[in-house]
């Protein structure tokens, strides 16, 4: 009887400890392998080189979700879920990005994360006469390169960079990154 | 002293289950994407990706862009790709089964918008020694030819397209690109 009761009390440990991995490998695909590409920036990249030792949680991640994971070599993409004062973006704001004058990915897009129809692409976006490119991500139509938001919730940015000049993409460290700044909220 | 048996149980039931999750669940999941996606063509046709489709699997790409894909097939031999693209930034992405890119290469680097790629499986250990042994190994590093380490894959020709007017343009053109299977002689 004593023996019957150990081995029911020992499947139950062993199925919340098959349930307990489960579970912290899916969080892990989530969340491991993803860092902010600069000290301080809102941007995140999730890092899916070999040499990166989260590359399984960083490759489940984007697999998982039915996406193909971008190629390292080739494109840096990137996440924000904040704004440069650590704030969550949310579409009650305006959100105001800048990328400034000077080297550029050979192609890039600017768009927020599964709401389609949003996105800016380097091909149809209008720079200013200095050659900075102003975008602004709101709910309703905006001047000059829109990005339709989401209505009334928090969303998050993403922004692929791709190839620069010298044909491979660029080292990720050295991507052009657009500021984020909420206005109007 | 039983209860601490089955506590060592259940933390090696979480290892393995965490474990086995990360390794095979997303491989699984990009397995049965690629399925579902070549179920018309079956394995080794190239086809342009429907762009209802495309928006969920490349959301950082315009819906108007064109992507041309080839579920490959190399445990029977050689794959050729053979691609036309049209003048612009495009991309060739190569994934193995697990969804880790093997291969990718752009416009510039490829220096033309023609080209030909070789798909075959990578050799095994002891295929290795035997061929180094009988000095057989042919140089198969040079060029376009590609060696997965799985004999099944997806090949991804990207064509990134913001004008919707240019998509059929880029279609027509994409179209002449094949996908075959050459057996091993």
């Amino acid at each position: 009887m004593q023996r019957k009761g150990s081995l029911i009390g020992g499947t139950v440990f062993l199925l919340a400890g098959a349930i307990a991995g489960l579970l912290s490998a899916y969080i892990a695909s989530d969340a491991l392998g993803t860092a902010p590409i600069r000290a301080g920036s809102p941007w995140m990249e999730r890092k899916t080189t070999a040499e990166s030792p989260a590359q399984p949680y960083a490759v489940a991640h984007f697999l998982l979700g039915g996406r193909l994971p971008p190629p390292p070599t080739q494109m840096t993409e990137l996440t924000a879920a904040l704004d440069d004062d650590g704030r969550r973006l949310t579409s009650a704001c305006i959100i105001e990005m800048t990328l400034p004058a000077g080297p550029r990915p050979r192609w890039w897009s600017l768009g927020v994360l599964g709401h389609s129809g949003s996105l800016l692409t380097s091909d149809a976006a209008i720079a200013e006469a200095d050659g900075t490119i102003r975008v602004s991500v709101a709910p309703t139509p905006r001047p000059g390169n829109w990005i339709a938001a989401p209505d009334n919730r928090g969303f998050e940015l993403i922004y692929s960079a791709a190839g620069s000049d010298g044909g491979a993409g660029f080292a990720s460290g050295n991507v052009p990154l657009f500021t984020i700044k909420q206005a109007g909220c | 002293m039983g209860r601490l048996y089955w506590i060592a149980a259940a933390v090696l039931a979480a290892i393995a289950a965490h474990s086995a999750f990360i390794l095979a669940a997303p491989a699984l999941s990009f397995s049965r994407d690629v399925t579902a996606l070549s179920s018309a063509t079956g394995p080794n046709r190239f086809f342009i990706l429907d762009a209802a489709q495309q928006a969920k699997l490349f959301p950082a790409y315009p819906a108007t862009s064109v992507i041309g894909l080839c579920a490959f097939d190399v445990s029977d031999g050689i794959v050729t790709l053979t691609a036309t693209m049209p003048d612009g930034y495009w991309t060739l992405n190569v994934y193995s089964r697990r969804g880790n890119v093997i291969y990718a290469v752009n416009d510039s680097q490829a220096g033309t918008n023609t080209f030909t790629l070789e798909l075959s499986l990578e050799p095994g250990i002891l295929d290795m020694l035997l061929q180094a042994t009988q000095k057989e190994r042919p140089d198969i590093d040079i060029g376009w030819t590609v060696e997965s380490p799985d004999s099944t894959g997806l090949a991804v020709l990207l064509y990134p397209v913001s004008e919707p007017g240019a998509r059929a343009a880029a279609i027509r053109r994409m179209e002449s690109s094949a996908c075959s299977a050459r057996a091993a002689s």
